[in-house]
């Protein structure tokens, strides 16, 4: 039978909009009590400011010490062709390693923000990613620009 | 530690997979969370045949400043029925022309085929007669009838008495055959409510004797309704058989595991006071007492799928 019912939309666009909807959990969850959820709130920070140290880890201290590991590489074995490998795919390795531990730490995040009370939907590991990026740059451009300078330093 | 680990777990929302699934999983499971099924209703449960809408749009964007004319809606309802078109009248549904028809004709006692549509009793009241409720007509008085009749699905024989016979064929696009009677004192009145499932445009038509009353609404039908019926009088008779068919074999299946009453049409007189019990299924239908006969229920017949629920749900009875 053709359906010509212009209102008839096949049962899309009914009910909310996406992504508004209630939180689904697995059962009834039990909380804790006020003081319980003050020391979430407590520990959510936390594990908020480990996250974004995590990020901001990614931008600067990785790089560098894979640049340490890879000049040890360079000097032990004599080639810098393998120096340069084992700092490129160090960075890459530790890297993902990075971006696995802060997912985890962010769906940690998640569910302690759940637990202190708060109706938290999404986790914060994509903002934070991004601001951990763009405060990377900045204070590269600082280094690079005011504090090292454009010239080469030849000291 | 463990604890600690169960206690924020429980906080972990499902996926969206995982919901969908249990979603399905509880309402195939739970009937109060299956969606309701109105099996009470009188209307064709599907939409009219797309072009019944495409020809009454194009009617709406002619000249509808004008004022509508029947007269080929006349003409293709008498070649139809190779009858005159003088005798051919078009209404506002068959509902409409019952009315006009009774305050027309009727005075005294009308007898009413009883059970029969719902409304019937009252128009006659309205028309200034008093209703009398009669199993069989006894060809002395003006008699109303359906065939096939609504609840039941019986198609009485049509035999003209020394009153006049008002016959409601709202139904007859259920039957092979439903001849037009050639006799002064018939008025038969027809819908394309149900076969052509178009209730909501409000048109249907009476044949009546030749110098038989006025029933013609005051300036007539509106034009898109025209139309419309226009092109089910003209190319409708496959989709009405495809909705006959339909009507047809849900009665079968009905009728093969349940007491339904012989018969045609879109109901289904079934004798089973489950109306209350289908009710706590999300299953409605039309208990028998709104015709003083609280051992049936009519079901209005619908598709296979509407069907293959209802008959598991009376087997869980």
């Amino acid at each position: 039978m053709p359906r010509n019912d212009p209102t008839d939309t096949g049962g899309l666009f009914i009910g909310r909009r996406p992504g508004t909807g209630p939180l689904h959990f697995r059962g009834s969850p039990e909380r804790g009590g006020a003081g319980r959820r003050r020391a979430d709130a407590v520990l959510a920070a936390a594990l908020l400011v480990l996250l974004t140290l995590l990020c901001l880890s990614v931008w600067g201290p990785q790089p560098l010490a894979w640049l340490w590991i890879g000049s040890q590489a360079d000097y032990l074995l004599g080639s810098p062709f393998l120096g340069i490998v084992v700092a490129f795919l160090g960075i890459l390795v530790s890297l993902f390693v990075t971006l696995s531990l802060a997912w985890r730490l962010d769906r940690a995040w998640r569910l302690v923000r759940r637990a202190a009370g708060h109706d938290q939907r999404d986790g914060a590991l994509s903002r934070i990613f991004g601001a951990s990026a763009v405060i990377a740059l900045v204070l590269f451009a600082i280094w690079f620009l005011v504090i090292e300078g454009p010239a080469p330093s030849l000291q | 530690m463990k604890r600690l680990f169960s206690y924020y777990r429980q906080f972990e929302e499902l996926s969206p997979d995982e919901l969908s699934r249990e979603l399905r999983e509880r309402r195939s499971t739970d009937p109060v969370q299956q969606p309701p099924l109105d099996l009470s209703g009188g209307a064709w449960h599907g939409p009219p045949h797309p072009e019944v809408v495409n020809a009454a749009t194009f009617a709406l964007r002619r000249a509808v400043n004008a004022y509508p004319d029947d007269s080929a809606l006349r003409a293709a309802i008498a070649a139809s029925h190779d009858v005159s078109p003088s005798r051919v009248v078009i209404g506002h549904g068959a509902g409409e022309l019952l009315r006009a028809a009774l305050r027309a004709v009727a005075v005294g006692e009308v007898e009413v085929v009883w059970p029969g549509w719902g409304l019937l009793p009252s128009l006659v009241t309205e028309a200034g007669a008093t209703p009398v409720p009669v199993a069989r007509p006894s060809g002395t008085r003006t008699v109303v009838l359906c065939r096939p009749n609504d609840p039941t699905g019986e198609v009485l024989d049509l035999v003209p008495g020394a009153g006049w016979l008002i016959v409601d064929e709202a139904l007859c696009g259920f039957l092979d055959d439903a001849p037009i009677l050639d006799h002064p004192r018939v008025i038969q009145v027809r819908s394309f409510s149900k076969i052509h499932a178009m209730a909501g445009f409000r048109v249907g038509y009476a044949v009546v004797g030749e110098d038989g009353p006025d029933l013609r609404p005051v300036l007539g039908v509106g034009a898109p309704a025209l139309a419309g019926a226009l092109w089910a009088v003209e190319q409708g008779a496959a989709s009405a058989a495809r909705r006959r068919a339909l009507a047809r074999r849900g009665r079968e299946r009905l009728a093969a595991e349940f007491d339904v009453a012989p018969g045609e049409g879109p109901y289904a007189w079934l004798r089973a006071p489950v109306a209350e019990a289908l009710a706590a299924r999300r299953i409605y239908v039309a208990p028998g007492s709104a015709w003083g006969d609280p051992e049936h229920v009519r079901v209005t017949l619908s598709d296979d799928a509407a069907t293959d629920r209802l008959l598991e749900a009376l087997r869980s009875l």
